[in-house]
């Protein structure tokens, strides 16, 4: 029998936080108490925010790709290719300005809801898999589509417009898509989503037993940041922290079981705090690098701060949506075996995971 | 009193004179350079000396750096945006500087082929940075715009932007005011780019043959297209080198390297197209999402 308290990396409130629950708190504070609107205190809040929680995700994984030896020779065109095509990039939308930054830029934009939705199914399956719960081909199926629903009528709404916005220093066109693709997307996600439900149903079913939330929750929260919540830019300000927040949560329990495992180091409480102090410390710093200090090398060149910020930020993020489509493919078992394990096995203290168990898809 | 007849006759006779001669221009002269090429701005401070103190403050903080000619009618005008229109947002010591001016409406000036007339909404003391330069006589609009300068240089400049395919009057291509600036030595200015007449405004630009010919807006993606072929070539012969000596998932990866730069060039060419046609512009947005799909696909065995 599963210890359903070895579902998640921490425990259950930690864990429903950070894969959703802190969306959903902050989304009823903020319709039943505050307002949707992008007030100057929600925007300082979110810069602070960035810092600590949304900078440092990008350093992660640039830090778990380029901490090891090992891990550089498992994937080398990312590890080596990828960077030049990206500076590349970013040295073009330099150079031209007016014909490459826009679109650089542009590309970043829509990749970045897509990579959200990638990380979505990725977290699902990790507690898919952590819980012991194995999805058919059709389930599957059912799931992706709904999550890619939601991206695409999130997206192909705001690119019926032609017109262009502002990131940072550079406006961007729309793509002009027609409407009916839009109401097309929309009704594909209510589709999948009653396919979805359906299949959820039928498993439950079929196993005799409830599907875990958190399996379910990481879905449920990316509905909320792209449907539900999609015209409240006070909330919207906040989703980035939210999708850098569950990656967090992953990483930091990939490194600490991976680490842990690679040089044999004895689970303790000890471990844990200087491992997570060192580590947090280490991408803080990092994410500041990437995205305070690089874009100050554009500016000592003489281009405007607003757009080195813009080219700066897609080059970075593209780069990490690059990397992080390698790193965390659970059919790799260096990467899946360290995420069953929880904060029990670390520390040796608590609730130890389900490995062993017989029912892990490892 | 004959000496009295004297003075109102010179009295009468130098306003006169005034009149016919053109009006003193401001020291510097103001440049806007764009892609395709500079457009030389002579302003006329006693004319609309409000009007001028606003431009010249506008380009002393570089509110007009990123703006657009966003408005190209042949035989009338082509007009540059206002700044908030700008590619970067205003800074806030550049949006301070935005303020409506008060009409100073000429009664000796008419609107004719080089003139700088303000743009304004309805309320004729509402008009704040956006401006035309107009290409023919328009005496409709004489006593209703502020005229607070002529374009000096640039009749190449101005034919070449008429050439810019256009749908109504919004030319397809963002034709952008990279910089705006003053210039005072305008002797060195000209000795390094030389005088170019207003006179032929209007005359068709060569379509083949010559370098001039080419919109620079096209030059510059030619470049571009170059410079990823170039590399698209490096990329390739490095598989091509590296053929016998790494995995099959290395070379898919190579390979979907060059689906990404070849991607990225059509998405740059294909949208503009795609705002011409909706259904070219969801097969951009298709296309894209098939794009990501395949990256995903980096490193793994097929």
């Amino acid at each position: 029998m599963y210890n359903s308290r070895a579902y998640y990396f921490v425990n259950a409130f930690v864990d429903f936080f950070c894969i959703g629950g802190s969306s959903f708190l902050l989304f009823f504070l903020f319709t039943q108490f505050y307002t949707d609107l992008r007030t100057p205190e929600v925007i300082t809040a979110a810069l602070l925010l960035v810092w600590l929680i949304n900078w440092p995700h990008f350093s992660m994984s640039a830090y778990r790709l380029y901490q090891s030896q090992t891990n550089i020779s498992q994937y080398p065109v990312t590890a080596y290719v990828i960077p030049f095509v990206v500076i590349g990039g970013m040295l073009l939308s330099f150079g031209f300005p007016q014909l490459v930054a826009p679109y650089f830029v542009k590309l970043f934009l829509l990749w970045s809801p897509y990579h959200y939705s990638g990380q979505t199914i990725g977290i699902t399956l990790i507690y898919a898999m952590r819980c012991g719960v194995r999805f058919t081909v059709w389930e599957r199926r059912a799931f992706t589509a709904f999550v890619f629903g939601t991206f695409f009528v999130s997206t192909i709404r705001a690119e019926v417009s032609r017109e262009g916005y502002t990131f940072y220093g550079v406006q961007y066109p729309g793509i002009g898509v027609p409407q009916w693709l839009a109401t097309t997307a929309e009704i594909g996600m209510w589709l999948a989503l009653v396919l979805f439900g359906a299949a959820l149903v039928a498993w439950c079913i079929k196993h005799k037993r409830v599907m875990p939330a958190i399996i379910v929750l990481p879905a449920a929260t990316q509905y909320l940041w792209f449907v539900q919540a999609v015209y409240m830019p006070s909330f919207q300000e906040f989703v980035p922290l939210f999708h850098s927040l569950q990656y967090i949560l992953v990483a930091w329990g990939l490194q600490l079981a991976e680490k842990m495992q690679v040089k044999q180091i004895q689970p303790s409480r000890r471990y844990v705090a200087t491992e997570t102090l060192r580590w947090l410390g280490l991408n803080v710093l990092g994410g500041a690098i990437l995205f305070f200090l690089l874009p100050k090398i554009g500016v000592a060149f003489g281009y405007d701060t607003l757009f080195c910020v813009a080219v700066v930020f897609a080059g970075v993020q593209i780069h990490h949506f690059f990397v992080d489509g390698v790193i965390w493919k659970l059919k790799n078992k260096t990467v899946s075996h360290p995420l069953s394990m929880n904060l029990g096995d670390i520390s040796g203290q608590g609730v130890h995971s389900n490995l062993g168990r017989g029912g892990l898809v490892t | 009193m004959k000496y009295l007849t004297m003075l109102v006759l010179a009295l009468v006779m130098s306003v006169s004179l005034a009149d016919d001669l053109p009006p003193r221009l401001t020291n510097g002269r103001v440049i806007l350079s764009t892609d395709f090429g500079d457009l030389v701005l002579a302003l006329y401070p006693d004319v609309a000396p409000a009007h001028v103190r606003q431009i010249l403050k506008l380009v002393r903080v570089g509110a007009y750096d990123g703006t657009h000619i966003f408005r190209v009618m042949p035989n009338f005008v082509v007009q540059v945006s206002e700044v908030r229109n700008r590619l970067t947002p205003l800074k806030p010591e550049q949006r301070a500087v935005v303020k409506p001016i008060k009409a100073e409406f000429s009664k000796t000036l008419s609107h004719e082929k080089g003139v700088l007339s303000m743009a304004r909404w309805e309320d004729p003391d509402s008009a704040t940075s956006s401006f035309s330069i107009l290409l023919n006589k328009a005496p409709h609009l004489d006593g209703k715009y502020t005229i607070f300068g002529r374009l000096e240089s640039g009749g190449s400049v101005i034919n070449r932007i008429l050439a810019v395919p256009r749908d109504n009057e919004t030319p397809r291509q963002r034709i952008t005011i990279d910089r705006a600036y003053i210039v005072e030595d305008m002797a060195t200015y000209y000795k390094i780019k030389p005088f170019d007449s207003i006179d032929h405004i209007g005359e068709a630009v060569p379509q083949s043959g010559t370098r001039t010919a080419v919109n620079p807006g096209t030059e510059r993606l030619l470049q571009l297209v170059l410079i990823i072929v170039a590399a698209m070539i490096a990329v390739s012969l490095s598989g091509f080198f590296l053929y016998d000596r790494i995995s099959k998932k290395r070379m898919l990866s190579l390979l979907l390297v060059n689906v990404l730069l070849c991607g990225f060039i059509l998405f740059i060419a294909m949208i503009p197209v795609g705002h011409q046609n909706t259904w070219i512009a969801a097969l951009v947005f298709l296309g894209l999402f098939a794009m990501f799909r395949l990256m995903s696909q980096f490193e793994s065995k097929r």
